[in-house]
């Protein structure tokens, strides 16, 4: 079964192409990767799928039904979930709290305004839930801004996971970290894909992570998608040597 | 209405705008380069007028009361920027607090100024050379005006060229999309900022001087100034020098044939021309910014 | 059960302050001062829902202030009396048509475009109302706005505007601690994180600028009633920025800051504002050492004393 599926979609800034005509689908329980020199419109990509910013043409489908053109709020609600690039959090706030609005959202209780916000146990147990799994439990009460650089980002993918996504969408999730880091949080990944049974899609520089887990990867140049398969597939392809990795070295 | 009525009206508002003109331009360029919302910058219109009224009590010359309102003015403006807006830059909420300070500013220097010159209004003569008008066939019009008017295309000329052709204008310009790229490159990005906030109130100064032979000079016109300007600056598009200019021309001739039109609600027209405008071009006529943030 | 006491503890102090205005001996002066305080200091609470709470600054609020003052003006003066408390009903009823409206538009644009938007909305009333002189009486303002004898003396009229004004406060009070209220604190940090948790910010952000002008409105309403007398300058934007400064003097990141700032203002206004011309020069040469030093305003300050002090009796700040 598909869940996403992108049909010719382009988008271009000005003269620049970022999005040149991407056609590509991702199968329900799939690890797919976006891999890409910077300034490869991988983000862009993103953010046309969220919603975020439309596509000039061509069309997206998810879980067979059109969501062109759809807000970003509507489709969190139906299991379209993002992690940035650098972590988008509510930094004055304690980890705790940053799920706790996202649970809030979930439960549909944002347009409460008289009730005490911490009053429902239902809430409560949904974000221990999640602050267990992904090991914040201990930090449930530091505030944000206080955090590591890699909690931050297990923070910013926790609170996509409070929302119970279907597709998640990662942007660069080892971005910024320490070798070590990048290690816990590539196995991260891979045991929150499996607890959660969502498909992933992820962007990322770093190799090493991509070829681990990555079912499918999938190469992005200047808003072109060049090339597309499986680890070995993309290493030994000429196309992506010449583009990719040859950028990458110099 | 005669062709006679419709050009010395043409005329009156355009050397409206071009007064209007020097204090948003200098009100839009500290936003563009700066990224500070100058609530105050009609104070420097008000001490402009009141450093002019004084330099003229003093040598009894119209010239030397422009002089001093322009670099009195340009140098208050840059006093203020480097002991307070320079330090609260980079605070969380950094924009609601500028506006505030800045409104901490229209209020201590209102107050001032009733309190050095006085509370009663103060008139200033026009210059004999430019008392008078002009005629052109049917037409009279005030050689005064004309001037404004001339002496506002020659700042669109000067501003104009040293803003795309000369290596100031370009870091000027550069350091308002990037100041971290600028500074990285080894300018000095707070002088710069201090330069462009002495010039942009120095402007303000000297439309301050300018307009004080054609309005009364009293403590209360920085006020309706900053509000005239922001209208001007809100419907070019905020931090855009020719939309500042776009704007004040809108501006003054809205009102000044609105006054033909309906003379009771005439001083009303500018706030419905601002709210069509961001209704229809929610960031001003000229402005091409994607609506969306980056993320 | 320690967390419960503590939210008690500022609704104490508010009903003994503003209770207690009413044992004041030879208070007339004091309840008159005690009304104003209490009506601006809804104005203000409002007007921080958007401020401290969402991070909007709006420099129009006096819009509303002003248009619950005429509607209730208005109506008790053309149609008698009793239709003072029907007026005063109809306010807020009125005051969410005109915000909806009113915040569909501004609430498009973001930061200094909204803050301008709201400030030209509200000279804009200012405009109208002092032009309109066959409704409002333009500069004149309007006087003697008669009441029900019920309501009539300043004690009758200052226990009526506590019994609103708490209420109301009340109500905003359960907000400020609701999940709505939390929806909006995530506003004011992070709007694009809001937006991919599920939520949309623009509905947010307008039912928290009608909430906050309805509120508004009532107060003006209840201002109608003090003096008997309205003026256009209600819609002026001096209006506006003295609400803000008030709020930055009392703090904008607590709930009863503003409620603090209006009554240090409004006594200080009285002792000070009596006694020189130059009374504006104060209040900004006040925001100017507010905006630089104190920003967080006097909550800011007590806090800060309050740690500082725990931190010498060797208690720790973080449980």
């Amino acid at each position: 079964m598909t869940t996403l599926e992108i049909k010719n979609l382009s988008k271009h800034f000005g003269g620049l192409h970022v999005s040149n005509d991407i056609s590509m689908s991702i199968k329900k329980g799939e690890i797919a990767a976006i891999i890409g020199p910077n300034g490869a419109g991988k983000t862009t990509l993103f953010n046309q799928i969220t919603g975020y910013i439309s596509p000039d043409n061509g069309k997206i489908f998810y879980k067979g039904e059109e969501i062109t053109g759809s807000n970003p709020e509507k489709l969190v609600k139906t299991g379209i979930v993002r992690a940035f690039q650098v972590a988008s959090l509510f930094y004055d706030e304690t980890v705790y709290n940053n799920l706790h609005l996202a649970a809030l959202s979930y439960h549909g209780k944002n347009w409460n305004f008289f009730s005490n916000r911490h009053a429902s146990r239902d809430i409560e147990d949904h974000c221990r839930f999640i602050l267990e799994r992904l090991g914040l439990s201990k930090k449930a009460e530091v505030k944000a801004f206080e955090l590591s650089h890699g909690d931050q980002k297990v923070l910013d993918i926790a609170i996509a996971l409070t929302m119970k996504p279907t597709l998640l969408l990662l942007d660069e999730p080892t971005a910024g970290m320490s070798p070590d880091e990048r290690v816990k949080m590539t196995r991260l990944i891979k045991a929150i894909h499996e607890e959660f049974e969502l498909t992933t899609l992820f962007v990322e520089h770093d190799m090493d992570m991509v070829f681990g887990i990555a079912d499918i990867i999938r190469v992005l140049v200047r808003g072109e998608l060049i090339a597309e398969g499986n680890a070995a597939d993309i290493q030994n392809n000429p196309a992506v040597i010449e583009a990719y990795l040859g950028y990458e070295v110099l | 209405m005669s062709i006679e009525t419709i050009i010395s009206q043409f005329v009156g508002g355009l050397s409206v705008s071009m007064l209007l003109f020097l204090v948003a331009s200098g009100l839009t360029l500290i936003f563009g380069v700066a990224k500070v919302f100058n609530f105050a910058h009609g104070s420097f219109y008000l001490l402009g007028a009141y450093f002019s009224y004084q330099a003229i009590a003093l040598f009894n010359n119209f010239w030397a009361g422009v002089i001093a309102a322009t670099i009195g003015a340009g140098l208050i403006g840059m006093l203020l920027e480097i002991c307070f807006i320079r330090k609260i830059r980079g605070r969380s909420e950094e924009g609601a607090f500028q506006i505030l300070l800045t409104y901490a500013f229209i209020l201590i220097i209102d107050d001032a100024v009733k309190f050095i010159w006085g509370p009663e209004y103060k008139t200033i003569q026009k210059p004999p050379s430019l008392a008078g008008t002009l005629e052109i066939g049917a037409v009279s019009l005030p050689k005064y005006n004309l001037f404004i008017i001339v002496l506002g295309i020659v700042i669109v000329i000067v501003a104009w060229y040293i803003l795309s052709r000369t290596k100031t204008g370009k870091i000027i310009q550069a350091a308002s999309t990037d100041s971290q790229m600028v500074g990285l490159l080894g300018v000095n990005v707070s002088m710069v900022m201090s330069l462009v906030f002495g010039v942009a109130t120095a402007m303000g100064g000297l439309a301050g001087a300018m307009a004080a032979p054609l309005r009364t000079v009293t403590s209360g016109s920085g006020v309706e100034v900053i509000i005239e300007s922001l209208i001007v600056v809100v419907i070019g598009g905020l931090g855009n020098f020719w939309g500042a200019l776009l704007g004040a021309v809108l501006i003054g001739e809205v009102n000044a044939f609105g006054v033909l039109w309906l003379p009771q609600w005439a001083s009303l027209l500018s706030f419905v021309v601002m709210i069509v405008v961001l209704i229809f071009k929610p960031k001003g006529l000229l402005s091409n910014e994607p609506t969306r943030k980056k993320i | 059960m320690m967390k419960r006491y503590k939210d008690l503890v500022p609704w104490i102090i508010y009903f003994l302050v503003f209770g207690g205005m009413l044992f004041v001996r030879g208070g007339g002066h004091y309840v008159h001062l005690a009304m104003q305080i209490i009506i601006l200091g809804l104005f203000a609470t409002s007007f921080n829902v958007l401020f401290g709470k969402t991070g909007l600054l709006s420099f129009g609020q006096a819009l509303f202030y002003g248009l619950g003052a005429y509607i209730t003006g208005m109506a008790a003066k053309s149609f008698g009396p009793d239709y003072f408390m029907w007026a005063l009903l109809a306010v807020p009823l009125v005051a969410i048509v005109v915000s909806i409206l009113l915040g569909a538009l501004s609430l498009r644009l973001s930061d200094v475009y909204f803050t301008m938007l709201t400030l030209a909305f509200a000279q804009l009333a200012w405009g109208i109302t002092i032009k309109w002189y066959g409704l409002t009486r333009g500069d004149d303002g309007i006087q003697a706005i008669p009441k029900p004898a019920l309501l009539t003396g300043n004690v009758n009229y200052y226990l009526f505007s506590f019994l609103v004004v708490t209420a109301c406060i009340y109500f905003l009070w359960r907000l400020d601690r609701s999940p709505f209220g939390s929806v909006l604190e995530g506003i004011r940090q992070n709007s694009l994180r809001v937006t991919f948790t599920g939520m949309s910010v623009f509905r947010h952000q307008l039912l928290a600028y009608v909430i906050s002008s309805s509120f508004t409105a009532i107060a003006g309403g209840l201002y109608a009633g003090i003096d008997g007398s309205i003026h256009p300058d209600m819609f002026y934007w001096t209006m506006s920025g003295s609400i803000i400064l008030m709020t930055i003097l009392g703090g904008m990141s607590g709930f009863f800051g503003p409620i603090i700032g209006v009554t240090i203002f409004v006594l200080l206004e009285d002792m000070v504002g009596r006694s020189t011309e130059y009374w504006s020069f104060v209040i900004g040469i006040i925001m100017l050492i507010m905006v630089m030093i104190f920003p967080h305003g006097i909550i800011g300050i007590a806090t800060y004393f309050g740690k500082f002090f725990a931190r010498k009796g060797g208690q720790v700040d973080n449980p």
